[in-house]
């Protein structure tokens, strides 16, 4: 069989080398054509010059052009050879274009002619800075720029994404397993669950002893929540026969939860972990706004009062950005988990 | 044939379900058994007439309303591995491997260090070898019944309970798997309890076949199997023991 | 195997004295909330005299006759009311719990844990406002959800259906979606001029979210075999889109109507504070900031019955569109 031959030929020589092979003309062109307009991008506000508002000297804007072009060219030289990596920048290559297309409109719009008035439309280049200004925070008597604040928010969420992680998974696994449990339990969360954080926000903060531990109960109870909802469903919801096969080879019934119910509701407790990190999200923000006063809530909360746009925009940047690593961690620990799963949503 | 010392004795088995309206319904009255090791029973009955409820409360998975039910002169109250039961469908745990399938009861028991190699020789003798890191979704419908089979047979049950698990193969794959019981209970001498709608399947394995009524059921007959393996499908001898179930079941061969 | 067929069960019938028995049982605890209410004197504050607490107790106990009068003959009220009994009885031991330690011996200190008595006062004193703000919650709530599960379905459908929808929308969504609306809320103000049409754009994202993305998902997912044997049988891709797809994926569509609601409130809650200027969590966060902790409890509480109505109606709409199917998300 001359397939199967081959075949064992290439098992053979498993080197960096195989994944080599030319780029053919289409696919260059389509390497090339985000270059283009990243270059023009760079040419296009080198070339015009800042008349809105006067005298305004850009300082980070084209470096950022820069370090992309950079960057993309290095992208794209690595994969006129290699395969893989071919494969994942061509697939970015429209929205790229588009991406790069529109922030040269906008830096035309804003800071190149003035079409789009300041404050409301801050310019790239003003975006950009924001990013390292020195902000302050109110309560804490700490100053910093935005990192100092991700830090703060990103911490608050962790904790209490895991508290309510911990506590979602006891209730859960109560409501759902256990009849006399089932029966008190959830009518608290009928009651409790569906209000929004904002609405505890009044009554939490007096509660509890500081502000802080008041933010994080209330982010907790948002991951809580959800969590709860579905993993008890899902254990529910497992087929008896599954239980039973166990526990005709003699299974405890702690070993049937872990080995049997566990895995059988790992999609349940992804999809509830999923909700609850967006509503964690919701909660941290209101809590931040209104509470602790510090973290990128309060950020831009405080710019919106002080019409600071550019900080606002550049404060909700980095959270898209926290939101969008975090459940990209989420969801690529998902897969890893349940290979065995195809329904699965998908990131 | 060797007739060991285990036994499973059940007399006087009455079971029957309470509906939401508390209407009572009997799937099972007056059943009686006794089963000595190394023995292959079949049971065979019309749909409903309760042959697998019995199956499952020899298995422990249900309780009785009335009769006693003993293995070795102990009553049965509960699930153990010691009494296997291979289920009709194989609902195999979407989330492990084959090998891991088969490795499961072992692992629930803390033996799977000691019988490691157990699985392995269980797995090529259900012809699975090569599919070990398979999901199930991966495997056909054959292969997972054969699945099912191994992940009970490794736990070396002293008494198997086999609820038409070879209802899904192909006739070819039936009669070696078939075959591979029959093996196991020359090697091993386990009781074996068979629920089955194949009148040929029930002739071919068993030393007795137990024939019961329509709902509630009941024994009508105990005909015993007194043909010397292996059994030829196409004897006369095979073809009259076939008569004698259809017979004690009433039916007529169309 | 017994193959049981699924029996009408009679809507009228005799309650046994053990479902008697279980039904009185929330009785003894308002009877019990009653006399511990009227025995033990008021010492915090010195000045206050309570004056509703007694008398929302006796309405308590009237409205459990009722329904225990209904249940005597009516089997479906009965189960309710036998499963329930325990819990109705806790939740007003509970509340007596939180009269003694306010009212009746002060453990618990005004103005942050006013007691019952005082909840129901301002409760009443505001009815007024409640209901203004449950009105201007609700409507502004019920817009967003229009608009975002019409839009949410229409993008999830064509998400799941064709890849380049896929390619420009899912970025889009992975970018946009999660961050929630008080953060987007100041930009959809400026972009949109408005601070109520911001405000609607914020709960519509709450619910688009969620929606496009399970419900693409669950589409992209359909087994190909369900597509293949439509197609054999000469359905049109449009054919197989709307009868095959989408039914095919209403178990998630369950799942992202959940996510959808209770998204929607969050959102409906910020957009409250920060935008529009009308609504119950506007109203809890003001009585908040002013210390009128009997105000905001009552506002809480209706908030309670609002949001958990309205998950119940959810979740009853979606057990009946999944009636078909076992073992599903209950509420």
């Amino acid at each position: 069989m001359p397939l199967a031959s081959q075949n064992e030929r290439t098992q053979d020589q498993r080197t960096i080398f195989q994944y080599v092979q030319f780029a053919n003309g289409k696919e260059v062109l389509k390497l090339a054509a985000p270059l283009v307009v990243i270059a023009l991008a760079f040419i296009q506000d080198a070339a015009m010059p800042a008349v809105y508002p006067e005298g305004y000297v850009e300082a980070r804007y084209p470096a950022f052009l820069m370090i992309s072009l950079v960057v993309y060219l290095l992208f794209a030289a690595l994969s006129v050879w290699f395969k893989p990596v071919r494969a994942k920048v061509i697939h970015f290559w429209g929205l790229l274009i588009v991406a790069y297309g529109l922030l040269m409109a906008y830096n035309y719009n804003t800071v190149k002619t003035g079409n789009l008035l300041l404050p409301v439309m801050p310019s790239p280049d003003a975006i950009l800075n924001g990013f390292f200004e020195d902000v302050g925070g109110a309560a804490s008597g700490a100053t910093g720029g935005l990192f100092f604040h991700f830090m703060g928010s990103f911490s608050l969420l962790l904790q209490g994404v895991a508290l309510g992680f911990v506590a979602g998974m006891i209730y859960g696994t109560l409501m759902g397993y256990s009849r006399f449990w089932n029966y008190w339990l959830q009518p608290i969360i009928k009651i409790i669950g569906p209000v929004p954080s904002t609405a505890w926000m009044a009554i939490a903060m007096v509660l509890a002893p500081s502000s802080h531990t008041a933010s994080v109960f209330l982010v907790s109870l948002t991951t809580w929540f959800p969590l709860s909802v579905n993993l008890s469903g899902g254990i529910r919801g497992v087929p008896k026969a599954f239980i039973e096969r166990a526990e005709t080879m003699g299974a405890s019934p702690f070993y049937i939860i872990r080995h049997v119910i566990y895995p059988a509701v790992l999609p349940n407790i992804f999809t509830g972990l999923f909700m609850g990190l967006c509503f964690s999200l919701t909660a941290l923000v209101t809590a931040e706004a209104l509470g602790v006063e510090a973290g990128l809530g309060w950020v831009i909360n405080h710019a919106q009062g002080w019409n600071e746009f550019d900080l606002i925009f550049s404060s909700v940047i980095v959270f898209i950005l926290m939101a969008f690593v975090l459940l990209t961690i989420l969801f690529k620990v998902q897969k890893h988990c349940m290979k065995w799963s195809k329904g699965a949503i998908q990131w | 044939m060797v007739a060991g010392n285990h036994q499973l004795i059940a007399a006087h088995v009455s079971r029957w379900f309470t509906g939401e309206d508390g209407v009572k319904l009997l799937a099972l009255d007056d059943f009686n058994l006794e089963v000595n090791q190394g023995e292959v029973v079949a049971l065979i009955g019309p749909s409903g007439c309760g042959k697998s409820t019995f199956l499952r409360l020899v298995a422990g998975l249900d309780e009785m309303q009335e009769g006693t039910l003993t293995y070795d002169g102990d009553p049965i109250t509960a699930p153990s591995p010691n009494r296997g039961f291979v289920f009709q469908q194989a609902n195999l745990y979407p989330w492990l491997t084959v090998e891991k399938i088969v490795a499961f009861g072992l692992k629930a028991n803390n033996e799977y260090q000691e019988k490691k190699l157990r699985v392995q020789e269980m797995i090529d003798l259900m012809g699975l070898s090569g599919f070990e890191k398979s999901y199930p979704h991966q495997i056909s419908g054959g292969m997972a019944a054969r699945v099912a089979i191994a992940q009970t047979l490794v736990m070396d049950p002293e008494v198997i309970l086999l609820d038409e698990p070879l209802s899904a193969l192909d006739a070819f794959t039936r009669a070696v798997i078939q075959d591979e019981i029959l093996k196991m209970v020359d090697r091993f001498h386990p009781i074996v309890l068979l629920v089955t709608h194949d009148i040929e399947e029930a002739v071919y394995l068993s030393d007795r076949v137990i024939v019961l009524s329509p709902r509630p059921g009941t024994n009508i007959a105990d005909i015993p199997v007194d043909l010397p393996h292996p059994r030829d499908r196409i004897s006369p001898e095979f073809i009259a023991k076939r008569h004698e179930v259809l017979d004690a079941l009433n039916f007529e061969e169309a | 195997m017994t193959e049981q067929r699924p029996q009408k069960e009679p809507i009228i019938s005799r309650a046994s004295l053990r479902e008697v028995g279980r039904m009185l049982i929330p009785f003894a605890a308002m009877l019990l909330d009653y006399v511990v209410h009227a025995a033990l004197p008021n010492v915090y504050p010195e000045t206050y005299t309570p004056k509703y607490w007694a008398p929302c107790l006796l309405v308590c106990m009237a409205v459990w006759a009722v329904v225990f009068v209904a249940s005597l003959a009516i089997r479906p009220v009965r189960k309710k009311a036998c499963r329930l009994a325990w819990f109705i009885a806790f939740i007003f031991v509970l509340f007596e719990a939180w009269d003694v330690a306010t009212l009746k011996t002060g453990t618990l200190k005004l103005p942050f844990i006013p007691s019952p008595d005082k909840i129901i006062e301002q409760f009443i004193a505001n009815w007024g406002n409640i209901v203004n703000a449950t009105v201007a919650s609700l409507s502004l709530l019920a817009q967003g959800l229009a608009v975002g599960l019409v839009i949410g379905f229409a993008s999830g459908v064509l998400c799941g259906c064709s890849a380049i929808a896929n390619y420009w929308v899912s970025p889009l969504l992975k970018i946009v979606g999660p961050v929630p609306g008080l953060i987007w809320l100041p930009i959809f103000v400026i972009a949109f001029q408005s601070s109520y049409a911001g405000s609607l754009a914020a709960i519509v994202l709450a619910v688009w979210f969620p929606m496009t993305l399970i419900l693409s998902n669950a589409i992209k997912n359909t087994d190909i075999g369900l597509i293949e044997r439509a197609e054999t049988l000469g359905a049109s891709k449009a054919h197989i889109v709307v009868h095959v797809m989408i039914p095919n994926a209403v178990p998630a569509l369950a799942d992202a109507l959940f996510m959808s609601l209770s998204g929607s409130f969050g959102a409906l809650a910020a957009a409250e504070l920060c935008g529009v200027g009308t609504g119950l969590a506007l109203a809890v966060r003001m009585m908040g900031t002013i210390a009128n902790f009997g105000v905001v409890f009552a506002y809480v509480f209706a908030m309670i019955l609002i949001f958990s109505t309205l998950t119940a109606i959810m979740f009853a709409v979606r057990n009946w569109l999944l009636r078909w199917q076992k073992g599903l998300v209950r509420w």
